[in-house]
């Protein structure tokens, strides 16, 4: 079932790629390129799927992630971390501020496909 | 030493002339030294003489026309160096037992009454405050010197400390740094090959991947490098729990076809049906089976097969292997090839990539699950990895726990086992063990009391306070930055390691069960 897809990366050519795979297996992508960004975009677009960085510049993942849960109108909204910084500390904080699927960077699109179809509200 | 010193300087602060003409007969007639005598009748002239020539004992009487000798001493202590002990010999007519008590309170080396001093009572008196003086100095010199020497140490410890915690951070940025366009250049190639971006020839597709197996060759690289380095400072988290062995393989497995496919190489799957449970860090042992293979296909002919299977080792073990049909190995290279930075020999480096660190994080990693890795191999004849774990079972896992402390070179000479409980039910442990897991040194374990509501810790290094500070500025840190829960540490025990091998390995166990009745 076609999703409407929030990325939340600082990085443009992750969101791109992100964004090609999307778009072809059928959904909508909405795009922020930070955190602040990615909060504004949830709230005014919200979304069913939220694609998640860990570390950006401005507020990190883990913050992102704990507002969009303490916001009612956005707590439900499946949150797929997606994080360079794979150790087990990070996976680990990423379930618990809480994330719904965690993939290490570089991720196999196909898990990225899966976690989105398969992410429900 | 003072006492062999043939001259020694001696103040007599007396008013009793009697008294003085003593002193300088029984000193003026000593065998073993030789003395100079520097005299005054009262206590303000004594203090100045004291000063001026810093004798090496002080004789001095109780009752002074301007002073008591208490007053004295107290003067003395006042306007010395604060080096302790001085160098006096306290001599009084009155010899009761107050005044005795008063004067040794004052800091007299020593206390004689006047009547009954003998000649050799009066010079080993002076003697035994010299001996006692000096070597009061030469102690306190030491704890000074220690006291340096420890506060340096110290120091460098603790600048170690921020060296090894920067180093941490350094490998975990250029790791984070390289990932990510290392995603990037991976992503757009396998986009374009996908045609995504238009059509594309079978040409260009061949080339771009060539692009994006060498670009997962880069952040393979990537991981091992950084396992590599956690592993040798040994701060690589542990997190042991119990898995299926499908539950291991799974994420791994659209990764390890796609690399195979590569090559042309067909993943066949061998798993025993109906398998225990492991008790394993499953991202670990992923990282494990996926370097075995990574091998296995590297070393492959094209069109080949490679082997994934699992299967029962025994009651306590299940076993999991790679097997191809590369060119084997030979005993040389058997012998190495878990070794650090070693790759195997002659006509297969041509074809190697990488740090030479897979295999021996392998190991490593396979240790840390409480497992051994094996390898048969016979040149020409392929070769087949395999590794086990313990299956999801505490005394086979336990078992495998002391072996594997048995192993190390210096095994440790106590435990401490920590029985941890919520202070409000969690309903789920799954929290706490988590957070014990992220706490705990990689050779650590961590289970949860079968229905006691709790989870034990076991942990073998030297201090039991070490352990404890530990779990607390862990604790600290989990609190600031989650504030959730709370824990209470139910039952400590702090046993021999020997012991606890000699009798049972569920001991640690049945101790906790124990301390929990009488808690």
């Amino acid at each position: 079932m076609p999703k409407k897809v929030l990325i939340i990366d600082d990085d443009h050519a992750i969101i791109a790629a992100l964004t090609v795979r999307l778009r072809v297996a059928g959904h909508e992508v909405i795009q922020a390129s930070s955190g602040q960004a990615g909060l504004a975009q949830a709230q005014a677009g919200l979304p069913d799927v939220i694609i998640l960085d860990i570390r950006m510049p401005d507020i990190d993942g883990y913050e992102v992630c704990r507002q969009l849960k303490a916001d009612p109108r956005l707590a439900a909204i499946p949150v797929i971390f997606v994080s360079a910084n794979a150790t087990e500390t990070t996976s680990q904080e990423a379930y618990e501020t809480g994330g719904a699927v965690f993939i290490a960077k570089p991720y196999e699109p196909k898990d990225i496909l899966n976690a989105v179809e398969s992410a429900a509200a | 030493m003072g006492v062999d010193n043939p001259s020694l300087k001696i103040l007599i602060v007396d008013d009793n002339p009697d008294d003085i003409q003593f002193y300088t007969r029984v000193l003026s007639h000593d065998p073993d030294a030789q003395y100079t005598l520097i005299e005054s009748e009262v206590g303000e002239d004594g203090l100045r003489l004291y000063h001026e020539h810093h004798p090496d004992c002080v004789l001095l009487g109780f009752n002074l026309p301007d002073m008591d000798g208490v007053e004295f001493m107290r003067r003395l202590a006042q306007e010395g160096d604060g080096s302790g002990c001085l160098p006096v010999v306290m001599l009084t007519g009155q010899g009761n037992e107050a005044v005795a008590v008063e004067a040794m309170k004052s800091g007299v080396c020593d206390y004689l009454v006047k009547g009954d001093i003998t000649p050799d009572a009066l010079r080993r008196a002076i003697r035994n405050v010299i001996e006692k003086v000096s070597l009061e100095r030469k102690n306190r010199q030491l704890t000074q010197e220690l006291q340096i020497a420890n506060d340096g140490l110290i120091r460098k410890n603790k600048k170690l400390e921020e060296l090894t915690e920067t180093a941490h951070r350094f490998v975990d940025n250029v790791a984070h740094d390289f990932r990510t366009p290392l995603t990037v250049i991976k992503e757009f190639s396998s986009i374009i090959s996908d045609g995504l971006g238009g059509p594309v020839t079978e040409e260009q597709a061949e080339y771009l991947l060539f692009i994006t197996t060498a670009t997962r060759d880069l952040a393979q690289m990537v991981d091992d490098f950084l396992d590599s380095s956690k592993l040798k400072a040994r701060v690589l988290r542990i997190d042991r729990k119990p898995h299926s062995v499908d539950g291991v393989i799974q994420p791994i497995r659209s990764m390890l076809t796609t690399r195979a496919s590569a090559k042309k190489i067909r993943v066949v799957e061998r798993i025993q049906p109906n398998l225990p449970q492991v008790f394993a860090d499953a991202e670990k042992v992923a990282r494990v089976i996926m370097n075995l293979a990574v091998n296995a296909v590297k070393f492959s002919p094209e069109s080949s097969e490679i082997q994934l299977w699992a299967k029962r080792r025994g009651s306590g073990c299940v076993e999991i292997g790679i097997t191809d049909h590369g060119p084997g190995l030979t005993e040389e290279d058997l012998a190495v090839i878990f070794e650090r930075f070693k790759q195997v020999g002659d006509i297969q480096r041509a074809s190697t990539k990488g740090f030479g660190l897979g295999l021996n994080i392998a190991k490593e990693l396979v240790w840390l699950n409480l497992g051994t890795v094996n390898v048969q191999s016979q040149r020409g004849h392929g070769s087949t990895f395999s590794f086990t774990l313990p299956v999801c079972d505490q005394p086979a896992i336990i078992n495998q726990y002391f072996e594997r402390l048995d192993e190390l070179s210096e095994p440790p000479t106590h435990m401490v086992v920590l029985q941890v409980t919520p202070t409000v039910p969690l309903g789920d442990l799954e929290p706490l063990r988590l957070f014990l897991a992220s706490a705990c040194y990689p050779m650590d374990l961590v289970l949860k009391v079968p229905h006691a509501g709790s989870i034990l810790a076991v942990g073998s290094t030297g201090e039991p306070q070490q352990w404890i500070k530990r779990l607390e500025s862990a604790w600290s840190a989990n609190k600031k930055k989650r504030g959730a829960y709370d824990l209470r540490i139910h039952n400590m025990a702090w046993l021999p390691y020997a012991e606890i091998k000699k009798t049972d390995l569920m001991l640690a166990l049945r101790h906790m069960t124990e301390l929990r009745s009488c808690a």
